[in-house]
């Protein structure tokens, strides 16, 4: 029988194919579907592009600028709380059992932040290696300057949540981790808080001088990179730098201009508007989902309709205030809280952009640090641009404290819920008191050990650089 | 569908049955064992090539119309066949001899043949009727019971569920520790393969009743020979085969109901709920009386002070039907044989929607081609569709949502329509509404095939084999929300409400198998056998997914993606995994005394990086058949005694298939490109080893009435692949390496007895007991513990399956506020809940031990049976008790009645729970603690079953039907629980984490267990 032969020659064949080992190098070799080796990832102009994007994409993150940042600013003060009729969503910080050290949102944030920052870092690292060329739109230092602003950004959002106020004395040792290139595993120590706002400084510097075209109200370029450093000046009480920064932006040839009064309510439910400076962009296919984006939570249009402005922060607006119509007055009764509140009319899609940098705040920077310089120069702008801009009966004559809580209550109002209370309140070293509606740590005052994130367990389990602290208390 | 099946086939048999016999003479005999002469009842008496036969009496009589010149083939368990050609006589006795259990065959796999002598290793065979008296769904929820040191875990009642297997614990930490199946030399698809569905077993796509035999593979020496693969033992499973000199069809058929298998939750009632809320609001101080705290929360759950739904009724099945109809053939000839079957099978779940239903096929062939080739082919195919909701705490889960509505709240409106408004954690949730219009689909397709050739080299001596086979497995799920309520509601979203979810999966395994078999006597003492091959396997999965949103509000019935208005997502992806080996195994045996047996195997693997691709695996092992020595001639009782001794490096290679790589994947921003790195690669990673030791005895005594095994083993797995926490600021949290050592060691006993056996009555037990400890030994050089989901944490000296939370202290007494141990020391206690360190809890969620009885009384026909299972030294906690048994959180949710009945008040100081305060949940009382922990230790009582056999006597105006046997049985009927507190079934797990491990004892309201009844027959013509 044939067979015999055959099945021999191919028994001896497929061993001897096992002996030279050739055959199954190639048999033993598989690539990915949908993702390319690492050091092939920057090569040229067109894939610095989409690495660039690639740091925003990081940013879309729900868990931060995507929507979070602006509900925990909200919840984690007087602004906002959530209805006893709640799904379980954000209660750990409006009870403020978030700061825990095995806590998700504060390990969340964490692990997000510091995770686009390794995207960041990334692209930074090929700084100079890229040629420009010109069959590709821009150049690469546009690019790498936008990286640079892109990692200040994020540097001040960790600073912000982990470590003490800059100028409040309190452990000014403890900032946080400050990598500034790619490697993934390492541990590096907490570098000071001046330090980390001396590098979120000097990266809008090198930002400002690297690019010369704005990238487009999506992406950050130096008007946004200005308007950081102003809210970082202001942060640090330079106050002569953050009015600098400050009128650098408001007196730009970009065509970003303040909105006025007609334009606020449209504001939130537009996109296109010249009062943004930058703005994460979300669109009908790729954005948070109805159950995470902000409204989600904050609209009564929401899935999960559970968190209302307070009673307290509706009543600091007078009728005559155009900002007042961005909240409605119609919870209805089965949200069973004693003090009834108010939906938030801000943000109401899942893909309505979310905006961080916006020109309002640059009028507040130099109205807050005009306080500090000219009190009656900014009590005139606050008349000015309150009564112009906002509500046409306004009009102060508050001075000294009375002033300035003044100017503090228009930041408080302008920008609720996009993400600045928390920072303000723990900045100027305030209390906070929450309404009737809390039930749970309603009043934590700015000594209190939970004002500021506790650094996340899996942080100090693995980091092994030595002296690793924890945030006091925790 | 069990009906139709019926007719068909009783139509069928009517035709077949007109065949009649000439000639026939009534024949008689009696069939006994050569060795004690003692009569053997339910000796096969077949008339050869034909499908005539019966089985002896409990006198080992029989008696059978044949005509003369007909060979009778007598043929019984574990006894040598004989034939007996008739003549002239009409008496015919019989005696059959002894199959020496030494020459008993085991195939280890690669087509390499054991024989008892060499056996050196650990493994156990379960039979096909040890199978099927476990009427259950998939094939590794019958072996629970069966085998000792296997526990078989639960992580949902939902039929076509996963099911989690831990062979001698747990071994590997974040790599997967579910063992290896190999169908007819075949690796095939494991694990859970939901791509939507809460979970799906790709094993459940296999007919039990097709299966001939289960081979569990325990130790390194019999598992090594699957280097890289076997660590974590290998499960080798046969599919029946056609039997020569026989045609014979066969058809059985089972129908039953079922229910809740064990649940104790007392939940309010709606006046109760009211109660407990005013309760709370008084405590707390809102209200002042009685009376304006009742008006309060009957206002709060919105009552109308009359309904009082039973949400747990209504989103369950009154009864839970199973049903199922098998038929199949077995026949051949000297030279060809042949077995097929058709199966269809149906079990609806707990909850309404939940159902799972099957259509199999089966076909296997063998063909002896020459005198040295033999060829053999198999096909089983299968097409199942498994419907069943989200679990955990889904708010469309309804087992969740069905268990945590207030009563207060009605189904339905005045007017007819769904209540959408419900007091609940979303108001649109309405459970009945939702299983009645929302779609969650799975469809599951398989094809398994493998041909098979032996050729003979030089006669009895060289042989080469090649097996080829593949395992094709197809899934098509599909989601549907509807656009009016529930999660399908997505307000202010441009693309509409309703959302669609389509995933089609195609998961392929090939694998060709080559060696040459070497077996030769020498000087009739010394035996040699060896075996050197070659094994390729290529695991190739395509994905494809699309997500619609927009629906037509309404139009419940229009749920495919093709009626939304606008696709929100689209994509497809492959992946790769390839393995090819190299392996040699060779024994040597004298004298049938003594037998050494080693195996070597080189593997290689795509997952890892360049350099440590390739692994060595390899096994050593002896035997010492201590019967066959001189010195116990003496001891007639021995029938067989035997020590074995083994030691061996196995593997396991279960990590992502490109984990090895540092990756850049592809997002979106502004609609363009967006690179992000996605892997942080180790291009370092190599497999985790496994080192076993294992020591065995078997014995047989006593005319084989008292026989068993003992093993001892200790393993050492190194270099677990383990998904590391590093830095989180360094990008990522977590990376995979080769980092820490678990040790495992345990007792496993197998014996079974016959106690009594008389002319009519036979009485055969078997248990099992197994002991097994794991502990972590090592994690890195730098830290001694690292997290880990489930409520668990790896830590050196520990066992990796031991919860780790805090130590819960009760109740102040003073005030009802809660009370935590400050440190694992227990000696201080504290109110703050920050206070209280998360500790070690010394509660296991894996058994430290497993015990089974399976006894089985036989009295002339009748049949009578039980496994009784037990599980100790383990524990289980409730994940999600936190919301319905907290102590003021989430008040418009239903609440456990001791909540209200034994919350602290100045009046009951000893209460088990805190003082109940309105929407505060008392000083963080309901955070994780042990609190929510309860001894898991249990005996159930797995399965029972009483039958009759109907005899040739009763059946012989039926002439068609050569047997018979009717039955009715039982699964999970009873279940004693040690722990009075515990409300939820033992046998719980979750698949919401990344491994089995980290889900064991987790109970995520997943669906609950069965119990059934069910009433079969099954008939041979």
């Amino acid at each position: 029988m044939k067979i015999n032969n055959k099945l021999v020659v191919f028994a001896l064949g497929t061993l001897a194919c096992l002996q030279l080992q050739s055959c199954d190098e190639e048999f033993l070799t598989t690539k990915p579907s949908g993702s390319i080796q690492i050091q092939d990832a920057i090569v040229d102009e067109a894939s610095l592009e989409i690495a660039t994007l690639g740091m925003y994409s990081g940013m879309q993150s729900a868990t931060t600028f995507g929507a979070n940042f602006f509900t925990h600013h909200a919840l984690l003060t007087d602004n906002g709380y959530v209805s006893v009729n709640n799904s379980n969503r954000f209660t750990d910080v409006n009870n403020y059992t978030h700061a825990i050290v095995d806590g998700g949102t504060v390990s969340g944030i964490w692990s997000s932040l510091y995770g686009t920052l390794l995207d960041v870092n990334n692209v930074i690292s090929f700084e100079g290696t890229v040629v420009d060329e010109d069959a590709v739109s821009g150049n690469p230092d546009n690019r790498f300057g936008e990286a640079h602003v892109v990692r200040a950004t994020i540097l001040f959002q960790l600073v912000n949540w982990y470590a003490r106020p800059a100028e409040s004395g309190i452990d000014p040792e403890l900032g946080v981790v400050l990598p500034l290139g790619v490697n993934i595993g390492a541990s590096l120590p907490r570098s000071s808080v001046s330090d980390v706002y001396n590098q979120i400084i000097l990266d809008l510097e090198t930002g400002i001088s690297l690019m010369t075209d704005e990238p487009g109200v999506n992406r950050l370029g130096p008007t946004a990179a200005k308007l950081l450093l102003s809210r970082a000046y202001l942060y640090l009480e330079d106050y002569p730098n953050s009015r600098l920064y400050a009128e650098q932006v408001l007196n730009n040839s970009e065509g970003f201009n303040l909105m006025g009064q007609a334009d606020v309510i449209p504001y939130y439910s537009s996109e296109v508007s010249p009062e943004t400076i930058f703005q994460i962009e979300f669109n009908s296919t790729d954005n948070p989902g109805s159950n995470d984006a902000f409204y989600a939570t904050w609209s009564l249009a929401g899935t999960y309709k559970q968190n209302f402005a307070t009673r307290e922060f509706y009543d600091l607006m007078p009728a005559t205030d155009v900002r007042k119509g961005l909240y409605l007055d119609n919870v209805p009764a089965s949200y069973s809280d004693p003090v009834v509140g108010v939906d938030v009319r801000k943000f109401i899609t899942p893909d309505r952009d979310m905006p961080h940098f916006r020109m309002s705040e640059a009028k507040l920077n130099q109205i807050e640090s005009l306080f500090y310089i000219n009190e009656t120069l900014a009590r005139t702008e606050l008349n000015s641009w309150v009564s112009t801009n906002r509500d046409s009966a306004y009009n102060t004559n508050a001075s000294g404290s009375g002033l300035l809580n003044e100017i503090l209550k228009q930041r408080r109002i302008e920008l609720a819920f996009e993400g600045h209370r928390y920072f303000d309140l723990n900045r100027n070293e305030s209390d906070i008191q929450k309404d009737a509606n809390c039930l749970n740590n309603c009043s934590l005052p700015f000594s209190d050990f939970r004002r500021v994130f506790p650094i996340p367990r899996n942080e100090m389990n693995t980091n092994t650089s030595g002296n690793f602290e924890q945030n006091a208390q925790y | 569908m069990k009906l139709k099946l019926t007719w068909l086939l009783t139509l069928f048999m009517a035709f077949v049955m007109q065949f009649s016999f000439a000639q026939e003479k009534t024949v008689t005999g009696t069939v006994t064992t050569a060795m004690d002469g003692l009569p053997l009842p339910g000796a096969s008496v077949i008339v050869k090539g034909t499908s005539k036969g019966q089985q002896t009496d409990f006198d080992g009589k029989f008696t059978i119309q044949v005509n003369q010149g007909a060979v009778l083939v007598i043929s019984y368990v574990g006894m040598k066949p004989a034939e007996v050609t008739i003549g002239a006589g009409n008496t015919y006795n019989v005696a059959l001899e002894d199959a020496s259990s030494l020459d008993e065959v085991v195939i280890v796999g690669f087509g390499i043949k054991e024989t008892e002598t060499q056996k050196a290793g650990s493994y156990t065979t379960v039979s096909a009727t040890d199978i099927s008296s476990t009427p259950v769904v998939s094939i590794d929820q019958a072996l629970q019971g069966r085998v000792a040191g296997l526990q078989v875990g639960a992580i949902s009642g939902q039929p076509g569920a996963f099911t989690p297997v831990f062979l001698r614990g747990v071994s590997s930490l974040t790599a997967d520790s579910n063992p290896l199946y190999v169908i007819n030399g075949v690796p095939v698809l494991s694990g859970d393969n939901a791509a939507q569905a809460a979970s799906a077993n790709p094993l459940a796509s296999l007919n039990s009743s097709d299966i001939e035999s289960v081979t569990v593979l325990k130790d390194a020496m019999s598992t090594s020979i699957y280097g890289a693969r076997g660590a974590n033992g290998v499960i080798l499973i046969t599919t029946k085969s056609g039997k020569a000199d026989q045609s014979r069809f066969s058809l059985s058929t089972e129908y039953g109901y079922g229910d809740v298998a064990f649940e104790e939750f007392d939940w309010l009632n709606s006046e109760e709920h009211i109660n407990l809320i005013a309760l709370g609001r008084m405590n707390s101080g809102l209200n002042s009386n009685q009376a304006d705290a009742v008006n309060f929360a009957t206002a709060f759950l919105n009552w109308d002070g009359v309904t009082d739904t039973d949400w747990r009724a209504a989103t369950r099945n009154k009864n839970s039907v199973t049903n199922s109809v098998n038929l199949n053939y077995t026949g051949g000839s000297e030279n060809f044989q042949i077995f097929s079957s058709l199966g269809y099978f149906e079990q609806e779940g707990v909850s309404r929607e939940a159902k799972y239903s099957r259509i199999t096929g089966n076909l296997n062939a063998n063909w002896t081609a020459s005198d040295r080739l033999k060829v053999g082919f198999s096909i089983n195919v299968s097409s199942a569709e498994q419907t069943g909701d989200a679990d955990a705490s889904s708010f469309r889960n309804p087992v969740f949502t069905g268990s945590l509505l207030s009563p207060t709240n009605s189904i339905y409106n005045a007017d007819g329509t769904y209540n959408l408004d419900l007091a609940y954690l979303n108001p649109s949730f309405n459970p009945v509404a939702i299983q009645n219009t929302d779609v969650a689909t799975a469809n599951f397709y398989k094809v398994l095939a493998n041909l098979n050739l032996d050729y003979e080299i030089i006669k009895n001596t060289l042989s080469f084999q090649s097996l080829a086979g593949v395992d094709m497995n197809i899934s098509d799920e599909i989601t549907f929300w509807n656009p009016d309520f529930g999660d399908g509601v997505n307000e202010g979203d441009v693309n509409g409400n309703g959302n669609g979810f389509k995933d089609n999966r195609f998961r392929q395994i090939w694998t060709w198998q080559n060696s040459l078999s070497f077996n030769k006597m020498f000087g009739d003492v010394h035996n040699i056998t060896g075996t050197l091959g070659i094994d390729a396997v290529a695991d190739r999965t395509n994905t494809t997914s699309a997500s619609v949103q927009g629906y037509t509000s309404g139009r419940y019935d229009l749920y495919e993606l093709e009626n939304a208005a606008n696709p929100i997502g689209a994509s497809s992806s492959h992946t790769d995994a390839t393995f090819f080996g190299a392996f040699v195994r060779g024994s040597y045996t004298y004298d049938r005394r003594y037998s050494v047996t080693g195996s070597f195997r080189r593997d290689g693997s795509s997952r890892f990086g360049f350099e440590n691709r390739y692994g060595n695996f390899w096994a050593a092992g002896g035997t010492w058949n201590i019967a066959q020595e001189s010195f116990l001639d003496s001891a007639t009782f021995v029938n067989s005694l035997k020590l074995r001794v083994s030691y061996g490096i196995t593997g396991n290679a279960s990590v992502g298939n490109h984990s090895a790589k540092a990756l850049v994947g592809f997002g979106t921003y502004l609609n363009q490109n967006a690179a992000v790195i996605i892997n942080p690669g180790n291009s370092a990673l190599t497999w985790e080893t496994k080192k076993n030791t294992n020591l065995g005895l078997d014995f047989s005594l006593f005319e084989s009435r008292v026989s068993g095994s003992i093993d001892v083993y200790k393993n050492e797995s190194e270099d677990l692949l383990f998904s590391a926490p590093i830095t989180p600021s360094s990008g990522f949290t977590s990376l995979t390496k080769n980092i820490g050592t678990t040790e495992n060691r345990g007792v496993e006993v197998q014996l079974g007895l016959v106690p009594v056996i008389t002319d009519n009555f036979r009485w055969s037990l078997n248990t099992t007991f197994s002991l097994n400890e794991n502990e972590v030994t090592k994690i890195t050089d730098e830290a001694n513990e690292i997290a880990a989901n489930g409520t668990k944490n790896y830590a050196v000296g520990h066992d990796p399956s031991e919860f780790y939370t805090r130590l819960w202290a009760g109740v102040n007494p003073a005030d009802g506020t809660p009370l935590w141990y400050t440190d694992e020391s227990r000696t201080e206690v504290t109110g703050i809940v920050g206070d209280a360190e998360l500790s070690f809890t010394g509660k296991k969620a894996l058994p430290k031990h497993l015990a089974s009885i399976s006894n089985e009384f036989q009295y002339k026909g009748f049949n009578f049976k039980f496994l009784l299972n037990y599980a100790g030294g383990h524990s289980v906690i409730d994940r999600w008790a936190f919301v319905y048994d907290n102590d003021g959180a989430f008040a418009n949710l239903n609440h456990l009645a001791s909540n209200l009945y034994d919350s602290w008040t100045p009046d009951n100081r000893d209460a088990s729970k805190p003082q109940y305060l309105f929407n505060s949940d008392n000083n963080s009382s309901s955070a994780n603690s042990t609190r929510y922990i309860y001894d898991a230790d249990h005996i159930r009582l797995r399965s029972i079953e009483l039958g009759y056999k109907l005899d040739a006597e009763l059946l012989k105006n039926v002439n068609w039907i050569s047997d018979a046997y009717i039955y009715v049985r039982g699964l999970n009927l009873y279940t004693w629980v040690f722990d009075d507190d515990l409300y939820f079934d033992p046998e719980v797990g979750s698949n919401e984490f990344g491994t089995s491990l980290e889900g064991a004892g987790v109970y995520d309201q997943s669906a609950p267990n069965l119990k059934q009844f069910l009433f079969g027959v099954n008939i041979n013509f």
